[in-house]
């Protein structure tokens, strides 16, 4: 459920830019013979619609479809009531609020484009009402994953602002940590509530409240004492892109200079991605990224069995815990790939005063 | 443990009904189902649980980060990091494919798990688990009543923040920071701010409060995963006469539904109390969908659980359920209005749990 600041500002999201989307996957829907193409959207799985429509969901489900020309129509599952708003926050052709999304979706197939052939993207993900909903209606329903994945790679100028605008503000949200903190309560919402205010859409902040015990990085509740060395993730999304960063802190000179090390030693690996191997001397690491729809999906890294392609152009996070004399120091920031030969780079490097 | 306390009830429901094992779907707008039985908080991507009737539980997620806090967060459950979530979970159902199976909520299955061609049929079992959810234990409802106090404090502190020449955005941040330092890791609220031009609340946008607004809230603190909720309209100033005018009828119609709950009555019967207030008051209109969702709903595990106060909602209140009555609508003259209050029904009729006062809130100098 999404409570930070949503709203469409066509200043940093221009219709033309969400109309050029549009353009290059009609283009490609024509090439494979789709006729329509399905997005399946919720609070969690939003990276699919916000992309083509800017409109994010605060709460249900939607789904949004893209005839070969013209603009999206959504099917959202709220009530006519919150009609307004999503017209006020959505590049869309027309909205229908239904609680029976699936079946609604099936209705207007039939009734505009009876016979179709319909990509629905990330099909094995979207709920089966929805999927049955669309097959009783369709002439023949496929995968529309591949075809979104091509689409996003490289990020246009509009992805990239928006990711390096969420991950400043996750840094400014790090930065207002201070390692003198000893209640891991007051130290989530010092990040939280910085984080918020700078207008970030989501914001989940998890703690390793005592690195010495566990690197594992959870969402706290109630009141936890801060051991003397300790890690805050922040995950955040800004007008639906999602980017993380991870910052080390603790009450110990010794430990800064430690961390200042394995920030250095995580510069120096990401600037080869996508290749991973620079990556092989951490601890762990892991490397997530949107393709299509589900933002921050895993892409590769020690928890994963096998690795998936990691775009040229896209912008992936980053996270590693890196042992330095003995302790674990955990890292991460976002990461925009290079392309043609070009170095990889932090979209905001993971330093901060207290680490060199 | 509650959530040992609440795989015990849901194992013995299992065991009447003959059910093998049970499967839950989760996201961070379905996760009560999840949470019940995994007692897993699930913010990122998609999860699914499996219950079988040994008592195992196994928990399959798809975002890594997720993963890493259900090894910690969820107690002793095996947690699974997969790239397939449908495909995994089908694997560990084809072992139980000759036995019965209820999955809730089914509707929101991937549809890989619900389609013909699988060996094992899920039936919906959502059903089950609602009663589960609706009807709450002492423990849960012991749970529910500092969640309640939480809600109760939440709204103090917001009308501390809501201050005009700020962003709706920057109170909201402001409220979020607030309930992280009590040690809450989650709320859900909407906001809204105007006059008559003002037709609902919805996530905080950059719209900057001036006096003389009415600001409403809807604000949804979570305490070990149970959402406690409070609906109030605050004034930045002076209330003026509509705007007094209209509250009285919001706060005659929230009474009427709060004297209407006890054992036995329907949930419509609740929803009925309230509408005809407004009915009373020539605002019928403005009971409809156009102009309002419901009319209160179930708390728990998540912020709108059954039963809906809606007048064509038959579900029979019984003792146990936690439910927030509030007449939140439009006024064609003020603008939206919102007031709820939280009751828990008891065995002769209903307690209020919030103790924030049931009044149009002006802003203090």
């Amino acid at each position: 459920m999404r409570r930070g600041l949503i709203s469409w500002s066509k200043a940093e999201l221009p219709e033309s830019a969400l109309d050029a989307r549009v353009a290059r996957v009609q283009a490609a829907m024509g090439e494979a013979g789709i006729d329509l193409l399905a997005v399946y959207t919720n609070p969690a799985r939003e990276s699919g619609v916000a992309w083509f429509t800017g409109f994010i969901p605060y709460w249900n489900q939607c789904v949004m479809l893209l005839p070969r020309a013209g603009r999206p129509t959504l099917i959202a599952g709220m009530t006519a009531r919150v009609r307004d708003w999503i017209m006020r926050n959505a590049h869309i052709e027309a909205v229908a609020n239904t609680t029976k999304i699936g079946a609604e979706t099936g209705r207007l197939i039939a009734e505009k484009m009876s016979g179709a052939v319909v990509a629905i993207a990330d099909i094995d993900k979207v709920p089966g009402s929805i999927v049955d909903g669309i097959r009783a209606s369709a002439a023949a329903v496929v995968d529309g994953g591949p075809l979104l994945e091509r689409a996003r790679a490289p990020a246009d100028p509009a992805e990239l602002a928006f990711a390096f605008k969420a991950a400043t503000i996750a840094h400014a949200a790090l930065a207002n940590a201070t390692a003198d903190e000893t209640d891991a309560a007051h130290l989530v919402a010092a990040i939280d509530g910085e984080a918020r205010r700078l207008g970030a859409e989501e914001v989940y902040v998890a703690l390793a409240p005592d690195l010495t015990a566990n690197r594992r990085l959870i969402r706290l509740e109630g009141t936890t004492p801060l051991g003397s060395a300790f890690a805050a993730r922040i995950s955040l999304a800004y007008k639906g892109t999602w980017v993380r960063m991870v910052r080390t802190l603790g009450r110990d000179a010794m430990l800064v200079r430690d961390v200042a090390s394995a920030v250095t030693s995580f510069a120096a690996a990401i600037v080869s991605l996508p290749r991973i191997d620079s990556m092989g001397s951490f601890a762990a690491f892991l490397i997530e990224g949107c393709r299509t729809t589900t933002p921050l999906e895993p892409l590769a890294g020690t928890m994963l069995g096998d690795q998936s392609a990691i775009a040229h152009g896209t912008v992936v996070t980053v996270q590693a815990t890196i042992e330095t004399n003995g302790r674990a120091i955990l890292v991460g920031a976002p990461v925009l790939v290079g392309r043609n030969g070009e170095a990889s780079s932090a979209l905001v490097a993971p330093r901060f005063d207290d680490a060199g | 443990m509650l959530a040992q306390e609440r795989r015990e009830r849901l194992l013995a429901e299992m065991r009447r009904e003959g059910l093998e094992a049970i499967i839950v779907y989760g996201t961070s707008w379905q996760e009560a189902y999840l949470r019940y039985v995994s007692d897993f908080g699930i913010l990122e991507a998609d999860g699914i649980a499996i219950l079988t009737a040994d008592g195992r539980c196994r928990l399959f997620v798809e975002n890594a980060a997720e993963a890493e806090r259900a090894q910690v967060e969820a107690n002793g459950i095996d947690t699974r990091l997969v790239r397939n979530l449908a495909q995994a979970v089908g694997r560990e159902l084809e072992a139980v494919s000759n036995q019965r199976i209820v999955a809730a909520p089914r509707a929101l299955l991937p549809a890989w798990l619900t389609a013909s061609e699988r060996s094992f049929r899920l039936e919906d079992g959502a059903g089950l688990l609602d009663r589960l959810l609706m009807e709450k234990a002492p423990n849960e409802i012991a749970v529910m009543r500092r969640a309640v106090a939480l809600a109760d404090e939440g709204y103090e502190f917001f009308r501390s923040a809501a201050r005009p020449g700020r962003k709706q955005y920057e109170v909201v941040a402001d409220v979020e920071a607030f309930l992280r330092r009590k040690g809450s890791p989650d709320n859900f609220m909407i906001i809204g701010s105007g006059n008559a031009d003002v037709r609902g609340m919805a996530p905080p946008s950059e719209r900057t409060l001036k006096l003389g607004d009415l600001v409403t809230t809807e604000l949804t603190p979570a305490i070990e995963g149970y959402l406690a909720q409070i609906c109030r309209t605050l004034v930045l100033g002076k209330a003026n006469p509509v705007q007094k005018q209209a509250f009285a009828i919001w706060h005659e119609a929230m009474e009427a539904g709060i004297a209407a709950v006890k054992p036995g009555v329907a949930a419509a019967d609740v929803a009925r109390a309230e509408n005809d207030v407004f009915r009373r008051h020539g605002l019928g209109e403005y009971t409809t969908s156009k102009y309002t969702r419901v009319r209160g709903h179930g708390l728990g595990l998540s912020t709108d659980i059954k039963p809906s106060l809606l007048e064509d909602i038959d579900i029979v209140l019984r003792p146990g359920m936690t439910i927030i009555v509030h007449p939140n609508t439009y006024h064609p003259e003020a603008g939206y209005m919102v007031l709820g209050d939280v009751v828990v029904v008891t065995e002769s009729g209903c307690e209020r749990l919030t103790r924030t006062p049931a009044q149009l809130f002006e802003m203090s100098a």
